[in-house]
């Protein structure tokens, strides 16, 4: 089945370039919700059915990943955007066209040093690794290049279906137990965000992690310092 | 068997403080478990055969050795003596807060989070399995995360954001990293250690296996560039949690880059080792530099955290590893005693700023003295067993390393004393508490000047073993 596997790499690194260049929040959600449900059928899709059907543990792990990433983190994700009433448009550091200049050329050089160094070991799907590289550049690059909190947690998001893309594609064998350890893990994660994002707009009436810079080595402005240390003291 | 009670036996207890209502009661349920977790720990050194009646599968995923057993005593110490801390504290910061109408979190979701962290740090310390650690490993900073906003102030979120921002990302190359290890074993050995370390490992992959895993480990244990977040969530945090935090999570990310580095093959382990002292010096010339301009007490203590971090992977890279074991240990109990000091100064005078706190010797005496003696102690006076080890790293650095390490180490000397100077001697402000309160708060410093006094003890027996019989035991 290494064709259909070929095809989901090929669509998930369609959806990353149209992550980094989406400007709304609610399309950035639904993208990374079409991200995680692919990731849930990635392992499916690298099965060999020759060999017989799939055991219960690559079934957990398929339907327990296009779950929660594709269906429960997504709806998390848009629970929180609707609770915080801030502006929908995405207000990025770096431009759209930019972020899209920036991503492809990373993928570019992503694919010619994967295919020149020639490291991939045998009987895994060539796009994999490289692949898997790409989504994590392009979540990172979310990450840094997006004002917005939520738009960091799409980031990480997408960043881990990265990491998730290579243990899959390079067939690295993790073990049920740590598989959903690590899908229990970022479920949690992105939940606690979901509260912190809450908290933030309650106390700040904004989600933007740029304006989160109260705490720094620099001495502030008095007046914010001694109103916080009346909270506390 | 005694790991996995020393696992499950927080999380049973997490539930009873669930069903609980009342703060006294969680308080003490958060006390037992603590001392079932020293008790078991104990257990562990003495009758370690106890621990060997489980099946193979457990036996694979969790398991005890040397480091783990030292990692895991750092553990149960250290969230032993803030369990005892909070029988004072929480009552008073709860009478402190309702008379203040400030907000703060609830008591028993800090009881929940507090054994939840237990747990995953006693996993991390336990685990057999590169995959399982991680997996502990990120559960640690999940489990922390809700304490840091313990005073709810638009800061404290600010630094629980950044928090777990960055510790995931991090934490993320460390997964990327354990998943290279596993190629770099070809496959075959999974991510379990044993079997790792019996097969023969690619040292390409290898390499970069141990590149991801130090940023992502590095970045929780607050190596130097990715400490971002230490300072911040350190000095936002009530200080049980900065104890916990810089004491026993840093031992633990620590154990984390340990483990790889054990199994590393031959040919690429002096690449990794010059790697790990190279972060080390790194991490311990910035936190100078910024001990040395800093304005606020809390954050200087987690810089000072950064800069021990950077001595014990340089120690550890240098292969000096029991004398690495035993900065962790002291460097634990002494980060215990300061930011316990560290919380009632700032109870004291409302701020957590250098300049408003002076005099304290002639206001809050018992704090003064405690908070003086350990940063002293923490810097390596005599006769603190950091003198010891840190003498030792500089006698195995030889003249041009050591050369450095010694200037670096005054600076931060010079830094921190002169900070803890101006805190402590001179004009005596008027506190923010009344009388009444500053003699609880004085009450509170009696367990820090306990645990102060045995490591000065403990240091001067190093010391007079040095001086006696000219080496430590089990070094050199």
């Amino acid at each position: 089945m290494t064709e259909t596997s070929e095809i989901i790499l090929a669509a998930l690194l369609l959806i990353d370039l149209a992550l980094v260049a989406s400007s709304r929040m609610l399309h950035c959600i639904h993208l990374a919700a079409v991200h995680g449900l692919l990731i849930g059928l990635f392992p499916l899709a690298m099965w060999d059915f020759q060999n017989g059907m799939p055991g219960a543990g690559v079934l957990l792990v398929a339907l327990a990943g296009g779950l929660i990433k594709g269906g429960l983190l997504p709806v998390l994700l848009r629970h929180a955007m609707n609770h915080a009433k801030v502006k929908r448009e995405l207000e990025p550091w770096i431009g759209y066209a930019g972020s899209l200049g920036v991503v492809l050329a990373l993928s570019a050089l992503v694919f010619y040093f994967w295919i020149r160094g020639g490291a991939a070991p045998a009987g895994v799907p060539v796009l994999a690794a490289p692949v898997a590289f790409t989504t994590m550049i392009s979540g990172l690059f979310i990450i840094v290049a997006r004002k917005k909190a939520l738009t960091q947690v799409v980031g990480f998001l997408i960043f881990e279906n990265g990491i998730t893309v290579f243990g899959l594609g390079m067939a690295v064998e993790c073990g049920l137990l740590v598989e959903m350890g690590i899908m229990l893990d970022v479920l949690v994660l992105v939940f606690v965000m979901g509260i912190a994002m809450f908290h933030i707009n309650r106390e700040f009436s904004h989600i933007d992690a740029d304006r989160l810079t109260h705490l720094n080595e620099i001495e502030e402005d008095e007046n914010y310092e001694s109103g916080e240390s009346e909270v506390k003291a | 068997m005694i790991t996995l009670a020393l696992i499950f036996v927080p999380m049973i207890v997490a539930l009873l403080v669930w069903c609980s209502a009342k703060l006294k009661l969680q308080i003490a349920l958060v006390n037992i478990a603590a001392l079932l977790h020293v008790a078991g720990t104990f257990l562990l050194w003495i009758v370690p055969q106890w621990d060997d009646c489980v099946p193979q599968v457990v036996r694979e995923l969790v398991g005890q050795d040397m480091l783990s057993k030292t990692v895991l005593s750092v553990i149960s110490l250290l969230f032993w003596l803030s369990a005892m801390q909070t029988v004072r504290y929480f009552p008073m910061v709860r009478k402190h807060f309702s008379e203040n109408s400030g907000k703060f979190l609830a008591p028993r979701l800090v009881a929940l989070c507090l054994l939840g962290f237990l747990s995953s740090m006693t996993l991390v310390a336990s685990s057999r399995n590169f995959g399982l650690l991680w997996v502990a490993m990120e559960a640690t900073t999940l489990a922390s995360a809700p304490l840091i906003i313990f005073y709810r102030t638009g800061n404290s979120l600010e630094a629980m954001w950044k928090y777990v921002l960055i510790c995931s990302v991090g934490i993320g190359f460390a997964l990327f990293g354990t998943m290279l290890l596993a190629i770099a074993g070809g496959g075959h050995a999974g991510m379990d250690m044993q079997l790792l370390a019996g097969s023969e490992l690619h040292p390409l992959w290898f390499k970069a296996a141990f590149v991801f895993i130090l940023a992502g480990y590095g970045t929780k244990m607050g190596l130097a560039p990715f400490q971002a977040w230490m300072p911040d969530a350190y000095s936002e945090a009530p200080g049980v949690l900065s104890v916990l935090s810089s004491g026993a999570l840093l031992a633990c990310s620590f154990l984390g880059v340990a483990r790889v580095l054990a199994i590393a093959p031959e040919s690429v382990r002096t690449f990794c080792s010059t790697l790990l002292i190279t972060l080390g010096i790194i991490s311990l010339a910035l936190a100078a530099f910024f001990i040395l301009r800093q304005n606020d007490f809390k954050r200087m203590l987690a810089y000072s955290s950064m800069e021990h971090m950077g001595l014990t992977a340089i120690l550890w890279g240098m292969g000096l590893h029991e004398v690495a074991l035993v900065h962790i240990i002291v460097h634990a109990l002494l980060k215990v005693v300061l930011f316990m000091t560290a919380d009632n100064i700032q109870l004291a005078f409302g701020s957590q700023k250098i300049k408003a706190v002076s005099g304290l010797l002639g206001t809050s005496r018992r704090n003064g003295v405690v908070y003086l003696g350990a940063i002293l102690a923490l810097c390596g006076m005599p006769p603190s067993p950091l003198f010891v080890t840190e003498m030792l790293l500089v006698k195995a650095a030889g003249p041009m390393q050591g050369g450095v390490l010694l200037l670096l180490l005054f600076v931060v000397f010079a830094g921190m004393s002169y900070h803890a100077m101006n805190m402590v001697m001179g004009q005596r402000r008027e506190l923010a508490v009344p009388a009444g309160e500053l003699k609880q708060l004085e009450k509170l410093a009696d367990l820090p000047r306990c645990v102060l006094l045995f490591v000065l003890l403990a240091g001067a027996i190093l010391l007079g073993w040095l001086v006696c019989c000219g080496t430590v035991p089990g070094c050199f």
